[in-house]
């Protein structure tokens, strides 16, 4: 049996849970503006120095890797520097190619993804970067395979982000080709760790082949256009005659980047900054098919300029028509034949 | 277990070491969506010690920390946290729980009762929330016991914990 003093405490404790299950409550009810500012003093507060921490740790981790490729690339080039030279050369060209950060024109800055151990930590990744670096909010994340997010709050040394796991993401997308726009989304109801995207709107007339890269378009004024967002795996549903909606396989994948950019400028096009090898493939095929079509074009122009040519020199040498030789009036003589006249020899 | 006068440096110890290891160690070592928590584990190692009141208020201070720093919802790890602090410390007055796996098991049920409640708070249905339940919730539950149970063998003698088998 409990005591008096034991009761006491019980209520105290229900009581206390109760109170706590409000508090609770009341913050997760109040406008979603509300608790990000609530999150974000706490950050930037008491929470400072364990964002500190972990951020020192993740430099540590990443630095290790950075480390042993760079070790990894330093002896390669050693071993071909001693063989092949120009090789070497050419390799650190292409090196310079293939990065990043030396194809984006647009102003960005670097910034290392702190995960948690948390359910919902795809959907929103803290960043160690924040308004000290120039966040001022809605800024596009991207990752070197495509674009990770958007930047929903920030303060001084923080920012969350919301990628495009979250529900209620969207971007303006555009295939590859230029063929087909319409809006990308998360996947409802799809696995957790296969979270997928939605290539939504597009006209029932249009079709996409599986494998059809399709980036930003920029129309919003968000995300800079042609940052790759993901590439179509088939027909995730239709609406009969009215539009198909085409399941997409993202091109970066949140829950395991650790390093993203933020691109501070805006109203610009990116596309040049992510040659994937699909979007270089069709580009290429584009190249090709464009260089096809001149090289028609010009070998029918030769064509036409041989053919001028030759009747041109056949007019010059043409022996002029003989007249039927007429009758020669006794005593008289017949006219010597009469050179052709200077316009029709000229050549162009 | 309790925390009186003899033995509270040391669990500010404790606590302090926990939060190396949940904001240092664990991202250099293994940062992926099923690694232990140690924020949990520090919450059920209050509350295996508290009352249950006190329970709750660990959990929504600490589930205040876990918003903050996911914010997907903000009030959703609040709410977790303080149902599964007040719930541990509940349930070890009840059990009277000194056995091993009934620890293990605390760890492991707290940690997937406190993912059960972000993800609905926040609005996950369908496959991804059986995802979470079934797969991810329950391999978290699972690291995390095993480092709860080591955090409590490191500290048995500081807060006379039983560890029977």
């Amino acid at each position: 049996m409990l005591s008096a003093s034991d009761r006491t405490y019980s209520r105290r404790d229900t009581a206390t849970l109760l109170v706590c299950v409000a508090l609770s409550l009341v913050i997760l009810l109040m406008p979603p503006a509300l608790g990000q500012g609530v999150a974000s003093s706490l950050r930037e507060t008491v929470l400072a120095p364990a964002i500190w921490l972990q951020a020192r740790a993740q430099e540590g981790r990443t630095s290790r890797a950075r480390f042993a490729a760079v070790v990894a690339q330093r002896d390669s080039a050693a071993a071909a520097a001693q063989f092949l030279p120009v090789l070497t050369a050419e390799n650190r060209r292409l090196r310079d190619l293939v990065a990043l950060s030396g194809r984006m024109r647009l102003r960005y800055v670097a910034a290392e993804v702190l995960h948690q151990s948390s359910a919902t930590d795809d959907r929103m990744l803290l960043l160690d970067v924040g308004t000290a670096d120039g966040l001022r909010g809605f800024e596009p994340v991207l990752a070197p395979e495509g674009l990770i997010g958007v930047v929903a709050s920030s303060t001084e040394q923080t920012a969350t982000v919301m990628t495009w796991a979250h529900p209620e993401f969207r971007v303006s997308a555009y295939t590859a080709d230029g063929r087909v726009f319409g809006l990308v989304a998360p996947t409802s109801g799809s696995m957790a760790s296969e979270a997928a995207l939605e290539f939504r709107a597009a006209s029932y007339r249009d079709t996409l082949a599986p494998g059809t890269p399709v980036l930003s378009s920029g129309l919003g004024g968000v995300y800079p256009k042609g940052i790759p967002v993901g590439t179509v795996v088939g027909v995730a549903r239709e609406q009969e005659g009215w539009e198909r909606v085409y399941a997409l396989r993202p091109s970066a994948n949140p829950s395991s980047v650790a390093h993203v950019m933020v691109v501070l400028e805006r109203g610009e096009t990116l596309a040049d900054a992510f040659p994937s090898d699909s979007i270089l493939a069709a580009v290429r095929a584009d190249s090709i098919a464009r260089a096809a079509l001149a090289d028609s074009v010009r070998r029918v122009a030769i064509a036409d300029s041989v053919r001028a040519v030759i009747r041109d020199s056949l007019a010059r040498l043409a022996i002029p028509p003989v007249r039927p030789p007429a009758e020669v009036p006794r005593g008289g003589s017949v006219d010597a034949p009469r050179p052709a006249p200077a316009s029709d020899t000229a050549t162009p | 277990m309790s925390f009186g006068r003899g033995n509270r440096a040391g669990f500010a110890l404790v606590m302090l070491v926990l939060l190396l290891l949940q904001f240092y160690v664990r991202p250099r070592l293994w940062d992926g969506r099923v690694a232990p928590d140690f924020l949990i584990v520090a919450l059920l190692v209050i509350a295996m010690g508290s009352r249950p009141g006190v329970g709750a208020i660990a959990g929504l201070i600490l589930g205040l920390v876990a918003d903050a720093l996911t914010p997907a919802r903000v009030g959703a790890g609040m709410l977790a946290h303080t149902v599964v602090g007040y719930l541990a410390s509940w349930g070890r007055a009840v059990f009277f729980a000194e056995n091993i796996l009934v620890h293990a098991g605390m760890f492991f049920a707290g940690v997937w009762i406190r993912n059960l409640i972000v993800v609905i708070a926040s609005g996950t249905s369908g496959t991804s929330l059986v995802e979470e339940m079934l797969v991810l919730a329950p391999l978290q539950g699972l690291t995390t016991a095993v480092a709860g149970m080591l955090v409590l063998y490191v500290v048995r003698e500081w807060f006379a914990i039983r560890l029977d088998v």
